[in-house]
């Protein structure tokens, strides 16, 4: 835009307004069928009446990133002919168990005030809400004709029931995603079903549940579904899969499985997998069953480590035979050596994610884990990460400055430095944040929790300083003053929502800090200095902000888990965001809506 | 909600600064400046309590005999004229009575005590392995041992059932709060 902007925008308007020399009503139509990006939709929206009226009748995406921030109504009276729609409930912090089960997100009334009523709904994606039989029946009802992808992630509240329902009646399914969903299991009939009426069935998804799987419907699915492209499963011993893998030709993705019988390699040596398969996660794999890879390995760009038996030997060992890797994910029990290995091999790779494995270092990391040590080597072998997500035991300043420099790509960086070593070679970490910070200016997405003393006030300024674009943070015991918290607010122009959790800052530091930074519309935090009634947080009241309070749980203030640490809810959390749909009317208990009152 | 101890808890680490403010202060005379003083002491001393609820501060001295305390607490409000500091070792007998004969008062939880939270997924993971036969296991456990041959195998049990405790520890969260 630059030096045009003001002529550029006097067009826009010209060609905006009715009337003589406007564009057509159905050119309009034509040419926003192009325009997909969220943002670009926005402002288009904002343009004038007419494009705001077109815009919602030709918007076919959208995705509310949390369902207390909008009115299911009021979506549907705006765009009438979605085809897709996607809601987020829960904080995210509700997958480490810090959010209780009670807490809301009910699927209710996004399923039966706007997803049925859609007459154009060919997909739905819920993300950590609470969705029951009821609702899922509900959908099916209005909507299960021409329902092509239905996503239940992380959700809990249904049962099998809902899904053979699903399976009846959905016959142009072609996703079902129900990953780390809680699920009700009331038989399998449901696998049966959905094999014998779905056969334009691509992906099925019902990784980490808890659900059970007759081998006999697997093997069903893949001679009905031919099509099918990705299974992920629960657990099912590898020996009952061999029929399965023989049929589904197409297959090119699988994840789950298990090889329950460790040390019988004879029982696993007829697995024979699909020579189209370039995805794989194999639960509990040990070091005898991971030769039944190597055939393939050259062909694997997406590989999940993270549920197997593996030590940090068979990582190197296996990871040398993957030079086409673009999505890696592992336990920190890979070590530096392992990290060694992904760097001199994995050169194309996009993803690398090193979870947290064991804590204790006895049965898993021989080398301690992974620190600046493997995280460097990385930044500098593989050029093209765009993700990097690690629980590291040791960091330094100079290996943040390596991302920075060489990791050009890099989109969304996440970093936990684990508790367990007593000492970390080089803290503070503010050079090194702020030279990743300043070399890595794609990023969008950013997350540092780190020790108390990780960062001090400067460093959190410079985060701050330079946020560039980033608009997703979560920050962990840094800051050392309410101070370091003003500064950092004062930067962060395009911070949406921001996560802090386990940090010194009071009360009014946090709302004084929300109230300054321009683009937040979420933020959620657990462990500051909170009062025993929040008043302080009045501070950052203001019309469309909700902020809900939980205390401490009295019941667990004083009590303290079996390992000698406290209770992880015995700190406040604090919940905030903009909403257009006024106060929630369906808060537990435990939460405390502070405004609006 | 029902349960106050959290809250006589707090009021008695709040009256435990109180009374180094008194026992500071008495020892010195009753001037403007060591008032000033005591009061910055106690402040801090109340912040580095984390969340101490009560702000403590003598308003203009009265006559010789005492002094005003204004103490916020709990969303009220309480005024004592001419406070002297046996009243407010008083004050703090009865705070220390109201919380069950407890000895010295013990600090609310550390913001460092946060654990890191362990993501569900992997949390499960890492359970089912533990609870996985032992035969199952057992190739992966003889090459664990091998790399670990120094580490005798009483401490490697004792590892065992703790790791099982923390489990069962993370794991009973989920009770805790559908209570």
């Amino acid at each position: 835009m630059g030096g045009e902007a003001p002529e550029a925008r006097r067009l826009d308007r010209a060609m905006s307004f009715g009337g003589a020399g406007s564009i057509p009503e159905e050119a309009l139509h034509l040419v926003l069928g192009y325009v997909d990006d969220p943002r670009d939709r926005e402002a288009v929206s904002l343009v004038c009446r007419r494009w705001h009226r077109i815009d919602a009748l030709t918007r076919k995406h959208v995705t509310v990133p949390f369902c207390y921030a909008a009115s299911p109504a009021h979506l549907l009276a705006r765009f009438p002919r979605l085809e897709s729609l996607a809601v987020k409930g829960k904080p995210r912090a509700a997958m480490y168990g810090l959010i209780p089960e009670d807490w809301g997100a009910y699927a209710r009334p996004w399923v039966a005030e706007l997803a049925a009523p859609l007459e154009c709904l060919k997909a739905l994606h819920l993300r950590r809400m609470v969705v029951t039989d009821d609702d899922l029946a509900a959908l099916v009802r209005a909507r299960g004709h021409m329902l092509q992808e239905l996503k239940l992630d992380k959700c809990s509240g249904f049962s099998t029931d809902a899904l053979r329902l699903v399976a009846r009646s959905c016959r142009s399914l072609r996703t079902l995603f129900l990953e780390e969903c809680s699920i009700a299991d009331n038989g399998t009939e449901w696998l049966h079903d959905l094999a014998v009426n779905n056969p334009v069935l691509e992906t099925l998804n019902f990784h980490m549940t808890e659900l059970t799987v007759v081998p006999a419907d697997l093997e069903l699915l893949a001679k009905k579904c031919k099509s099918l492209i990705s299974l992920k499963i629960s657990d099912c011993d590898f020996s009952d899969l061999i029929g399965f893998f023989r049929m589904a030709a197409s297959l090119q993705e699988f994840a789950g499985g298990a090889f329950i019988e460790q040390g019988e390699l004879t029982k696993y040596g007829n697995v024979k997998f699909p020579s189209r398969l370039c995805s794989l996660g194999l639960t509990y794999m040990g070091t005898n069953e991971m030769p039944i890879i190597f055939p393939f390995s050259a062909l694997l760009k997406k590989l999940d480590l993270q549920y197997t038996f593996l030590t940090t030997e068979d990582h190197c060992q296996l990871i040398a035979k993957c030079p086409n890797l673009l999505v890696l994910a592992v336990r920190n029990v890979i070590g530096d050596r392992g990290l060694g290995v992904v760097a001199d091999t994995c050169k194309k790779l996009q993803r690398l994610r090193v979870e947290r494995g064991d804590d204790d270092p006895g049965l898993q990391e021989e080398q301690g884990g992974v620190s600046q040590v493997g995280l460097t080597t990385v930044a500098v072998g593989c050029r093209e990460l765009e993700y990097i997500a690690a629980y590291v035991s040791d960091i330094t300043n100079g290996a943040l400055e390596s991302i920075g420099t060489f990791c050009k790509n890099l989109c969304d960086f996440r970093l936990v430095l684990l508790d367990r070593e007593e000492r970390i070679t080089d803290l503070p970490l503010d050079n090194g944040v702020r030279a990743l910070l300043r070399g890595c200016t794609k990023l969008r997405r950013f997350a540092l929790y780190l020790r108390p003393g990780g960062l001090s006030d400067t460093g959190l300024g410079y985060i701050g300083q330079y946020s560039g674009i980033i608009q997703y943070m979560l920050l962990g015991n840094v800051g050392e003053t309410d101070d370091g918290l003003i500064r950092f607010a004062l930067g962060c122009e395009n911070l949406r929502k921001l996560e802090l959790r386990s940090c010194c800052f009071s009360e009014q530091a946090l709302a004084r800090a929300i109230r300054s930074m321009p683009s937040l519309r979420y933020v959620w935090v657990q462990g500051y200095k909170a009062s025993k009634t929040g008043h302080d947080l009045m501070l950052m009241a203001r019309p469309f902000w909700n902020i809900e309070f939980t205390p401490p749980s009295s019941e667990n203030a004083n009590r303290m888990r079996e390992d000698g640490e406290p209770c992880v809810d015995s700190q406040a959390q604090i919940l905030a965001y903009y909403s257009l749909a006024g106060k929630r009317s369906d808060c537990p208990r435990s939460v405390v809506p502070l405004y609006p009152a | 909600m029902a349960s106050t101890d959290p809250m006589t808890r707090r009021f008695a680490v709040a009256c435990g600064v109180l009374s180094q403010y008194v026992k500071a202060n008495s020892s010195q005379p009753s001037t403007a400046a060591p008032v000033a003083q005591g009061v910055s002491g106690l402040m801090a001393a109340a912040a580095a309590a984390a969340a101490a609820p009560v702000v403590q501060e003598p308003g203009c001295e009265v006559d010789g005999g005492g002094q005003q305390f204004t103490i916020f607490y709990a969303g009220k409000v309480v005024v004592i004229d001419r406070c002297t500091p046996a009243m407010a070792a008083e004050l703090m007998r009865f705070a220390s009575a109201a919380q069950g004969g407890g000895g010295a008062p013990e600090a609310p939880p550390a913001l460092v005590d946060m654990p890191i939270a362990r993501k569900a997924s992997l949390k499960r993971f890492l359970a089912k392995r533990k609870a996985t036969p032992a035969s199952a296991r057992s190739s992966y456990v003889v090459r664990a041992a091998a790399a670990e041959e120094e580490q005798p195998p009483a401490k490697k049990a004792k590892a065992a059932v703790e790791r099982r405790e923390d489990w069962l520890a993370l794991g009973s969260l989920g009770h805790m709060h559908s209570r």
